[in-house]
């Protein structure tokens, strides 16, 4: 018996003619991922937090300073097209607060913000973010 | 409140404008704010940032360019990966003395790890913007031995 998608010998065809697969019409998530580490950069930089560097390697994705260098925020984006973001946001902060941890035995003196600040990208012109922050002295 | 205009200057902006000697300046200076306030964190990142403006100078001023129609520059600059880290380590080391940052074990350990990050074991790739093979001549490796 011949089956839709499959050969005679039962092996898949792929697509057929002008069939759209649903990654096809997605935005990859390194775009989504990049879109919104912009979009958080731009957020933080209103708020007067002044971009340091982008680490190399492991660690948070952006630390941002004050005009002052007395505090230094550690920020982990996160960014999606769904509305369930709370639940990333809160595992990216528990993720900051422990790196953060192990910095306060050698850093008795600084102040680090862990922020973590998920986008939802709704549209290409709409979109929501939600930030949480725990400082740490 | 800092003005955009200042903001412009940071080194995170320099570095990303392709100002890179500028870039080093400024994290050196960031670094040296850091040891005052006792933030060794904020030194390991400013010291990583160094290393990595460093590499990208070299891969700006050895690489060809061959979309300006200039000759082609000389690559890669350094025989092995040895004379590459004393050639970053001396850079990095003159700009921390400049602000007067210089601390020989922080620098010993810091370049330390950012060695390990840059020459990972096994086939990973290196963490930093420059791969290892843009700046160091397998061919110029073998002649040697």
């Amino acid at each position: 018996m011949h089956m839709r998608g499959l050969t005679v010998g039962g092996l898949p065809t792929g697509l057929s003619p002008l069939e759209v697969s649903p990654r096809d019409v997605k935005p990859s998530n390194s775009a989504i991922g990049n879109l919104g580490e912009g979009i958080a950069g731009w957020y933080l930089e209103s708020q007067d937090m002044i971009p340091l560097a982008r680490p190399i390697g492991d660690g948070p994705d952006f630390i941002f300073t004050d005009f002052n260098r007395t505090s230094y925020a550690l920020v982990e984006v996160k960014s999606t097209q769904e509305e369930t973001i709370n639940d990333r946001v809160r595992e990216a902060i528990s993720t900051i607060f422990d790196f953060a941890g192990k910095l306060i035995v050698g850093d008795p003196r600084t102040l680090y913000d862990c922020r973590a600040i998920g986008v939802i990208i709704k549209t290409a012109d709409d979109y929501e973010l939600r930030s949480l922050n725990i400082i740490v002295r | 409140m800092e003005s955009r205009g200042a903001i412009q200057q940071t080194p995170f902006d320099l570095k990303r404008r392709g100002d890179f000697e500028l870039a080093l300046k400024a994290y050196a200076q960031e670094y040296a704010k850091a040891l005052e306030n006792g933030s060794r964190f904020i030194q390991e990142i400013c010291f990583e940032q160094m290393f990595d403006v460093i590499l990208l100078t070299y891969f700006r001023d050895y690489s060809s360019d061959e979309s300006a129609h200039v000759a082609p520059k000389p690559v890669p600059a350094f025989p092995d990966t040895n004379a590459l880290m004393d050639a970053i380590a001396d850079g990095i080391r003159s700009e921390l003395m400049e602000v007067k940052a210089y601390r020989a074990e922080d620098f010993k350990e810091f370049m330390g790890e950012c060695r390990r990050k840059f020459l990972p074991r096994g086939r990973a790739k290196t963490a930093f913007s420059v791969e290892k093979e843009w700046l160091v001549s397998e061919e110029k490796r073998r002649k040697k031995r």
